[in-house]
Parts: structure tokens; C-alpha cells; sequence
């Protein structure tokens, strides 16, 4: 073979190295883009409130192995010693549990208000109001040692600005079912 | 002058511009195939510790391999290297190669100065790190898997390498036999990679054992305070003042050593390109016609009694036919004059720097967002400019560009005037009879 055949042979081989390797990229982009985030990816649908399943008021959801259902959201307005323009608000919740193996199904159990800005607000501390006996929150119901069949009575109790107290709507997730959560409606919905 | 400058980059972006989607696809199988190893290595420490890092082997054997085969993708738009790559070939008498074993030697050729250059800087710890972090991940607080670095402080290592040198004494058994060549070559160049890889990074462990024996010794701190009271008879006698962090400033030996550290770099990864094309350059006499002192080694070399000889020879001959060579290669780089390595320096760096601000421009560009949100973005920049907080990772618009950068140095020094004027006055002599037995 002359050197000029050869020469033609080699280019015309590397113009269709080139092609496949251009068609590969559409393969080794997505798949090195996959397989590098593929960690982050599953702690971020892991750790985050993402999709929610919107729960008409009156009715109760299955989640996390029970059905929940909202029973009050409530302002108690008119207390004393807290910030200025700041309003508890009350939800509560009634499960009925399915399946008992709560310390599983409700790990990582977070009960939130949001509002229509997307805003979020954590249950508080800092006002005590007196609940029942029989009414528990979130994370003492997953020790309670409640069996299948049980209805717990729920309560979670948060701090938020009047303004947002039109718009709040509570919303739960558990760690077995996120990135879904529920957001529940109210009747005014 | 200025040619000499501007000749290589305009060459890097023709490169990049003729090898782009062959470069980035192979920068994009290394990442898979980089991260498939990374997960399989902590899967099987799971099991065997020891197994485990033996196949964390893979992961920097993946990195070379990618390397390699960029340089040799971009071979064909190189005429001067390949030029003296022909002339050499001839010169030695070594029959053309096919593509695979090319690269399988070539891959022999670049291992240890690869492993060691990625241990001095520290990459070998980070694959090491990123490992036991895998590890980690995969079974919580340990738990049934333990420390899966343990093993590097055990006397099992050496069981480890005995096995891989008999996998490797097989290997090459079935080599010579015939059959599958490339296949036995495969498995001669990981049972290499085995070694050498536990081998420095048991080095690395070790020396830091032994300067941390020596700080703890009182002679060196009785030596020292000796030191000081010489150097600093006054000064020592107080107690050192509190200096604001601002205020302090660096010395100028430190501020040396930085600088001579960051320009070494460049430098090295030139040398690793020279010796990933410059495997067939094999010529000793060239190299050791470098200064008197040099060829009378070889002298009182060669008076040393053959029995003593021979056995010196078992161990490093195919070592010494693998890296006389390079060393040419080398030589004739680095003798290639001061714009070229002044280029080469300022060039790479400057690639370095430009996609640290690529990144840190996208970032910016994407603006803020929620941590785990964040995470998942900058594993997408990450893939594009590489991640300034991991050293070894390699983004798909900066390696190629790099590559082609290093191919573009080397090609300009081998297509130097000045250096084939010197090759026509000064033919090299015949390959030595030790060399060509050896080749």
C-alpha cells in the first residue's frame, strides 16, 4: 500500500471514530451525568417535601402505612407574651393506624404549615398550650406502641406572622414516603 | 520567539477542534467507568477486605488508561513525534505494533511513573479517602465490614502482592506460550498496577510512621532547640509576640518552594506525555552521551562482575529498557529552550485557572439554591469543569482541552529546528547488545 493510500485509510478511519463518538455522547452524557449524581439525586428526593398529593377536607389520605385525616386547623388568638403580629395555630390530626411498625413507616416524621408562597413553618415549642392527655404528636406517636386498628389523636402547635395565617396549609411527610407528601386542604378550599 | 509561543496553542485548539468528540467521549467513559470500579472495590471490601483493594487498583488504572489512549487518539495529527517515533522503530528493529498492544505497552511504559506522580500528589490518598467513603456509605458506622482500610496496616499485604506476582509469573508464562497476547498482557499490566499501587501507598503510610517516630523522639527536639539557640540566639530567648493573621506574611523560601511545586506540575504531566509517545525511542547511547561523569557510570557499570550483573539485571532490566528511552524523551523536551517550558508552565496554568472561574461563574449563574438542590447542580458543573474541591476529577470541556495542550508542547519541541539539526550532525549509534535483547 502506498503511503498516500494509508494516509486516505487512516483519515477515513478517524472521520468515522469521529461520527461514533459524537453519537455516543448522546448515550455518555446522560450516563456519566447519572452515575456521578446519583447519590445526590437520592438524598435530595430522599430529604425534601417534593410532589404533593393534595387531601380534600373531610377526607382521610393512606400514608405511611395509616390513613390520616385532618380534623382542625385552628388560630389561637389573644395570648399574651408572644412577638407582635405573631398568631399560634393549632392542627389537628387523626390516624388510624394500619400498619404498626410506626418506627419504620414514620421515621423522619415532619408535620409543616405552608403557605401560598411556599413558605414553610416548623412545629414550636415556645407556646405551651394544654392538650389532652390522649393527644400526642408526630414523633411520640412512633413510640406509643399503637396496634393496627388504633385511631391516635394528633396535635401540633406553630408560631406564624398573621398575614400567613389565611394561606397556611398543613402538610405531613415521613421519610418511607418522601419525596411525596400531604397537603391537606381546608373547608374553604 | 514569539512563534515558539503561540505555535503550540494554535496547535491545541486545532487539535481540540479535530479530536473533540473522541476526546470528551473518552473523558466520559473514564467517569463511568472511574465510578462502576469505585463501587464495586467498597462492594467487595464488604466481603474481603483485601479484595476490595485490590480492585481499587482499577479505578487509577481506569484514569491511565483514559489518559493513554486521549494522547494516542491525537498521535495521528502529530507528524514530528511520529516522525521520531518512526525513525526510533527502525533504529531498534521492532516490527510494527497492532493498535491494542500499542496501547497495552504503552500502558506498561506509563504505569509507574503514572502511580508515582499520582501518589506525590496526593491523589492516591483521595481514591483512597474517596474508597473507605464509599465503604462507609454502604454499611453505616461499619458495621460488619469494620475498617476497611485495616488491611493496609496488616501483614496480609504482602500475601496480596505475593499472589498477584504469581498471577503475573502465569501470565507472562502464557504469554510467551502464545494464545491470547493481548488478553495475558492485560492481566501482567493489572498485577503490575496491583503492586505498585498498594506498594506506594504502604510507602506513603510508612514514611509518615517514621517521621512521626522521629518528631516523638527527644533528640530531635534537643537538636532542634539547638538549631534555633544557633541560628536565633536572641530572638529565641523570648517568647514569640501574638501576630494578627493579616499582618504575618510568608517567606520568601516558603513562597519558593510554592512557586517551584506549582511550575512542577506542568512539567511533569509534559513528561508523562513524552513518555506515553516516547515508549519505541529506545537509544542509551544518546542518553548517556549527556556528560562525561554519566558515561563512565556506565563504564564502571560495565566492569562490575557479570554473575552480579546478571542478577541486578533480573530485576531492573525490563524496567531499564522501558524507562532508558523516556528519559530521552524527557531530555529532549526539557532541552527544548525556555519559551517552550515558559509557554507550557503558563499555558497549563492558566487552563487551570480559567475553569476554576468557569465554575465559579456557573455557579453564580445558576445562583442560590437549597443544599441537597445545590448538590445535585454541582455534580452537573462538576462533569463540565471538573471540581476544584476534588483534585483528581476531570471535567469533559477542560481534560481534552488539556490533553491537546500537552500533545500541541510536545509536538512543537519535537519539531524544533534546532533539534533536528542536532539529530543529522550527531547520528545515534546502534542499540547496545544488552538493550536489544532486552527490546
Amino acid at each position: 500500500m502506498t503511503a498516500e493510500a494509508l494516509d486516505r485509510n487512516n483519515r477515513a478511519s478517524e472521520r468515522k471514530w469521529r461520527r461514533r463518538s459524537l453519537w455516543s455522547l448522546l448515550v455518555l452524557i446522560p450516563l456519566a451525568l447519572a452515575v456521578e449524581s446519583y447519590d445526590s439525586v437520592k438524598a435530595l428526593l430522599g430529604n425534601n417535601d417534593l410532589f404533593p398529593r393534595r387531601v380534600a377536607w373531610g377526607e382521610s389520605a393512606r400514608f405511611g402505612g395509616s390513613d390520616w385525616k385532618l380534623t382542625d386547623l385552628r388560630g389561637a388568638f389573644g395570648m399574651s407574651n408572644l412577638p407582635p403580629d405573631s398568631v399560634p395555630v393549632l392542627a389537628d390530626f387523626q390516624v388510624k393506624i394500619g400498619d404498626p411498625d410506626l418506627q419504620k413507616l414514620w421515621l423522619g416524621c415532619k408535620i409543616v404549615l405552608v403557605d401560598k408562597d411556599g413558605r414553610r413553618w416548623s412545629p414550636t415549642s415556645i407556646v405551651s398550650l394544654k392538650t389532652p392527655d390522649n393527644v400526642g404528636n408526630c414523633i411520640s406517636a412512633i413510640f406509643s406502641g399503637a396496634k393496627s386498628g388504633d385511631t391516635l389523636d394528633l396535635r401540633e402547635t406553630f408560631l406564624v406572622p398573621k398575614e400567613a395565617t389565611k394561606s397556611v396549609r398543613p402538610s405531613v411527610s415521613v421519610a418511607s414516603e418522601r419525596p411525596r407528601f400531604l397537603l391537606f386542604q381546608l373547608e374553604k378550599d | 520567539m514569539l512563534a515558539v509561543a503561540v505555535k503550540p496553542l494554535v496547535l491545541t485548539l486545532r487539535l481540540w477542534w479535530r479530536f473533540w468528540p473522541q476526546l470528551v467521549a473518552m473523558v466520559l467513559l473514564g467517569i463511568v467507568f472511574g465510578d462502576l470500579f469505585m463501587q464495586v472495590a467498597a462492594r467487595a471490601a464488604l466481603l474481603n477486605h483485601m479484595a476490595g483493594l485490590a480492585l481499587l487498583t482499577l479505578v487509577a488504572l481506569t484514569q491511565l488508561i483514559v489518559t493513554v489512549a486521549m494522547f494516542q487518539t491525537l498521535l495521528p495529527a502529530l507528524p514530528a513525534v511520529r516522525a521520531a517515533q518512526q525513525a526510533a522503530q527502525g533504529e531498534s528493529e521492532t516490527g510494527p505494533a497492532g493498535g491494542s498492544a500499542r496501547l497495552a505497552r504503552m500502558i506498561t511504559v506509563a504505569l509507574l511513573p503514572f502511580f508515582a506522580y499520582y501518589a506525590a500528589w496526593g491523589f492516591l490518598g483521595d481514591t483512597v479517602r474517596q474508597y473507605s467513603r464509599v465503604a462507609l456509605d454502604m454499611a453505616p458506622f461499619g458495621e460488619g465490614a469494620g475498617n476497611v482500610l485495616d488491611v493496609l496496616d496488616s501483614r496480609w499485604l504482602i500475601v496480596s502482592v505475593v499472589i498477584s506476582w504469581l498471577i503475573r509469573r502465569f501470565a507472562t508464562a502464557m504469554q510467551k506460550r502464545g494464545g491470547s497476547r493481548s488478553f495475558w498482557q492485560i492481566v501482567v499490566v493489572i498485577c503490575e498496577t496491583n503492586w505498585i499501587f498498594i506498594g506506594l501507598y504502604v510507602i506513603s503510610r510508612w514514611k509518615d510512621e517514621a517521621i512521626a517516630w522521629i518528631m516523638s523522639r527527644n533528640i530531635f527536639s534537643a537538636l532542634q532547640a539547638a538549631a534555633d539557640g544557633a541560628t536565633h540566639p536572641i530572638a529565641g530567648a523570648f517568647a514569640a509576640p501574638m501576630v494578627p493573621v493579616e499582618v504575618t506574611s510568608v517567606d520568601t523560601t516558603t513562597r519558593l518552594v510554592n512557586l517551584f511545586f506549582y511550575m512542577l506540575l506542568p512539567v511533569i504531566w509534559l513528561v508523562l506525555a513524552a513518555l506515553i509517545y516516547g515508549y519505541d525511542v529506545r537509544d542509551d547511547k544518546e542518553l548517556m552521551r549527556v556528560h562525561r561523569r554519566v558515561e563512565r557510570l556506565g563504564e564502571r557499570y560495565r566492569a562490575i562482575p557479570k554473575f552480579l550483573r546478571d542478577f541486578a539485571e533480573h530485576f531492573i532490566s525490563g524496567y531499564r529498557s522501558r524507562y532508558l528511552p523516556i528519559a530521552n524523551g524527557v531530555r529532549i523536551t526539557l532541552s527544548s529552550g525556555v519559551v517552550l517550558i515558559v509557554t507550557l508552565i503558563v499555558g497549563y496554568r492558566l487552563i487551570d485557572w480559567l475553569a476554576a472561574w468557569a465554575w465559579l461563574g456557573m455557579t453564580r449563574l445558576i445562583g442560590p439554591h437549597e443544599l441537597d438542590t445545590w448538590q445535585v447542580l454541582s455534580e452537573g458543573v462538576s462533569l463540565l469543569f471538573g471540581s476544584p474541591f476534588q483534585d483528581s476529577s476531570t471535567g469533559i470541556l477542560v481534560e481534552p482541552l488539556r490533553i491537546s495542550f500537552l500533545a500541541a508542547i510536545l509536538e512543537t519541541a519535537f519539531a524544533l529546528p534546532k533539534r533536528q539539526v542536532g539529530e543529522s550532525g550527531q547520528p545515534s549509534g546502534p542499540t547496545s547488545p544488552a538493550e536489544a535483547q532486552h527490546a
